[in-house]
């Protein structure tokens, strides 16, 4: 989940030219195109994720997803099954 | 565990997809809730955002790839990952060869140098020649008017220098970028001069071991920069030492052309040394060398290579830390194991058995460079590691191939080069590695598949083994086949090709030529021993044995202990024409307590002869020598004892000898690799037949 301050959608009616966003007219066109950032901002979507993607590399920041890709990495013949959390993999490392 | 290679996908890819998700979301909202969103212009605009976020999912699903060595796709992604796991991936690598150089006319005692970098080329081959150069200095003293440069090392390259100047400003990585991507780094010299008018210079030498490094280490560091070029570096003053200002660096390297120059030979030196005129020997043809370490090399290597930690203690240790030598030696299959695996154990020691790339041994000074440079600085202390060179099992493959015509339009000629190129491809695929597994039926299996008109196939194998014998000292073999032998029957036994030429023993003035080794065939079969199944009880007397069976002539005699149990029975004639058997165990004469004993009867049948033959003047079939050694069918070994012929008829000197396996499944093992011998246009024999109705 990405914080508000990380939001796009809450910058959209603010980067619209004026003549759109102070007329009502285009009040919904407005709202649409929020919608959309708002859709896309939604959890493992595209904003969601591009803006979480450099904290998945990260081993104290990723999620389980991306633990396999860490233990085939530095840990490959590292038994899985010893394994038993994310912390014990970052304390091997 | 994700499975190496495994793709990442970390947001939705399909545009239908996208687009459903997309309007449920917006049906969701209060405001668009009773929207249209098939109407045309709406419809419209939404494919135009699904396609954005199309896009945007494929650059982010193809980024998040590249994050991890795993799945990264990117060579220079690849690389940056595994400069993580301190690994630099392997150069281009150049073919080494040997010779000897010889120059003549200087006066006796005067020294005579052949300098780094001196050119040799070779002869054409393929209407190629490729130009070798001496990476040593070398000094020679002249001797009855000739010098000779004894096995001087030849790597195939272009000899290239570059000069760099050092600003700590200007470059205050202290990192210097060579710019040729075929720059082969394990010919990598580097000096550096305190000053550009110096003519002192320090040779700083590689380094990834860090234990080691102080503020004065000589060291550089090497590493692979994102467009494949190289990059050296240099200490901090803390890990190794730091380059002064207006330091200059020159360094020196060959350019490669990788493997192409492997099997070049008959040089030529072009270089001028002392206006001397000179000849050269070739003692080695180039071998070796390869291309730039791949991506899926680098893949599976710099993890491993990061879990050894620079020491070598379990197997995938050694053969990590081998593989990624910087002796410019690449290998196609490394096996490790511990001598208390050996028959008999060998406590203490490591055997290490390498099979190099576009070669078949190591020379000894590679494996001394490789045990003193690679294994013995980073493995155990007491343990002791041992080369040894493969020992190649080659498949010779007979087969059959019925067709039907009606089902192609390919002339059978055609179908006997599809079927020689899957035997090929399953032999490349299969064989030639340590632990490899052959599995005749596999491989019908294959040929079956080859083509759709191929309606059955047989296969039969030989397994061959191919040496170089002694012409000048007869000499005992052992030729372990790793695999049960038949004994002979029709054209099923043990030969020898090509023909042999011996002194005549009776007239050592006289050669008898084309001489083979055979098999001696099989007229009869003896007893070759007899096992106590059950002792029996309270003979006082050793009981009498009986052999019956469909042959003549076996007797035994059995032996007992005190407590009147048979211990053992010993053959002291083993009899002839034996198929079958039994042992009849009676009470002797005058004991009237002992009884039961048992026991079971082992027909001859392990060893086998070997003798060698000729045929006379008149053509007819004469034995030379009745007995130059044996076969042990159930073990698979051939010894030759005492064996010296004085000249194979053959270019190379080299002697093949065949057997026919028992076994249709042929494993290899420790030292052992089964391979198919590319240079032998007999390893593959195919007759096509075509059905008819």
């Amino acid at each position: 989940m990405i914080s508000s301050s990380q939001k796009t959608s809450l910058l959209i009616p603010s980067q619209l030219p004026g003549f759109i966003r102070d007329d009502p007219d285009y009040e919904n066109f407005v709202a649409f195109v929020q919608a959309y950032y708002e859709w896309m901002e939604q959890n493992d979507n595209t904003l969601d994720t591009s803006k979480n993607l450099l904290s998945y590399s990260d081993i104290d920041n990723t999620t389980d997803k991306f633990i396999d890709y860490f233990t085939n990495d530095f840990l490959p013949y590292f038994p899985q099954e010893a394994l038993i959390s994310k912390e014990a993999i970052m304390l091997l490392e | 565990m994700a499975g190496a290679n495994s793709n990442i996908q970390v947001t939705d890819l399909d545009f239908t997809s996208i687009k459903t998700n997309f309007v449920k979301f917006l049906q969701s909202q209060d405001t668009f809730k009773d929207y249209n969103f098939s109407g045309s212009a709406l419809s419209t605009l939404l494919d135009v955002l699904t396609y954005n976020t199309q896009y945007n999912a494929y650059y982010l699903n193809m980024v998040a790839n590249e994050m991890f060595l795993d799945s990264a796709l990117l060579r220079s992604s690849i690389v940056s990952h595994a400069k993580l796991l301190d690994y630099v991936p392997k150069s281009v690598s150049s073919p080494v060869a040997k010779v000897n150089v010889i120059a003549r006319g200087g006066a006796n005692n005067t020294t005579l140098t052949l300098p780094r970098y001196s050119t040799f080329v070779s002869k054409a081959s393929k209407g190629q020649s490729y130009t070798f150069v001496n990476t040593d200095t070398l000094n020679a003293t002249f001797y009855n008017n000739t010098a000779t440069f004894n096995d001087v090392t030849l790597k195939q390259g272009t000899p290239t220098t570059l000069t760099f100047n050092y600003s700590s400003t200007g470059n205050p990585s202290a990192s210097f970028e060579l710019p040729n991507t075929n720059t082969d780094t394990s010919t990598l010299l580097v000096e550096v001069y305190p000053n550009p008018s110096s003519s002192a210079f320090d040779v700083y030498t590689p380094t990834t071991n860090f234990l080691t490094l102080n503020g004065n280490s000589l060291v550089y560091f090497l590493e692979e920069t994102a467009t494949e070029t190289y990059r050296i570096s240099f200490g901090d003053g803390i890990l190794g030492k730091k380059l002064t200002d207006g330091s200059r660096i020159v360094v020196y390297c060959l350019i490669s052309k990788g493997s192409d120059a492997a099997g070049a030979n008959n040089f030529v030196l072009t270089s001028n040394i002392g206006n001397y005129s000179t000849s050269t020997i070739s003692l080695l043809a180039a071998e070796g060398g390869g291309p730039k370490e791949s991506i899926a090399s680098i893949k599976y290597q710099a993890p491993k290579s990061y879990s050894a930690q620079n020491r070598a203690v379990t197997k995938q240790d050694y053969i990590t830390l081998i593989q990624q030598n910087n002796l410019g030696v690449t290998f196609d299959a490394v096996n490790v194991w511990g001598g208390e695996e050996n028959d008999p154990p060998v406590y203490g020691q490591v055997f290490i058995a390498l099979k190099p790339s576009g070669g078949y041994t190591l020379t000894e000074i590679q494996k001394q460079k490789l045990i003193q440079n690679v294994i013995k600085p980073i493995s155990v202390m007491t343990v002791e590691p041992t080369l040894v060179d493969p020992d190649y099992t080659y498949i010779q493959f007979n087969s059959n191939v019925l067709y039907d015509p009606n089902k192609t339009n390919l002339t059978a000629a055609q179908i006997q080069n599809i079927v020689s190129n899957t035997i090929n491809k399953f032999a490349q695929s299969t064989l030639n590695t340590f632990n490899s597994t052959f599995s005749s039926s596999d491989l019908t299996t294959e040929i079956s598949k080859a083509d759709p008109s191929i309606i059955t196939n047989e296969l039969s194998i030989r397994v061959q083994k191919k040496f170089y014998p002694n012409l000048t000292t007869p000499t005992t073999y052992n030729f372990y086949f790793g695999v049960p032998l038949q004994r002979s029957t029709f054209l099923s036994g043990v030969t020898t090709a090509p023909a042999l030429q011996f002194r005549n023993p009776v007239n050592l003035l006289e050669n008898i030529d084309g001489i083979y080794v055979e098999e001696v065939p099989v007229t009869s079969g003896g007893i070759e021993s007899i096992s106590v199944i059950n002792p029996g009880f309270g003979y006082s007397i050793a009981p009498v044995v009986t052999i019956l069976g469909d042959g003549t002539g076996a007797t035994a005699e059995a032996f007992i202990n005190t407590k009147g149990n048979i211990t053992s029975i010993n053959v002291l004639n083993s009899g002839i024409n034996y198929t079958s058997a039994l042992v009849s165990i009676s009470a002797a004469a005058g004991d009237t307590t002992g009884q039961n004993g048992g026991a079971t009867v082992s027909l001859q049948g392990q060893y086998g002869t070997l003798r060698t033959y000729y045929n006379n003047n008149q053509d007819a079939k004469t034995i030379f020598n009745t007995n130059v050694g044996t076969i042990d069918y159930v073990n698979g070994i051939i010894k030759l004892s005492g064996f010296g012929p004085i000249q194979v008829d053959n270019p190379l000197g080299q002697l093949t000898i065949s057997a026919t396996p028992t076994s249709t499944i042929i494993s290899s093992s420790y030292n052992r690799i089964v391979t198919l011998d590319p240079f032998d246009p007999n390893a593959i024999n195919i007759t096509v037949t075509a059905k008819t109705t």
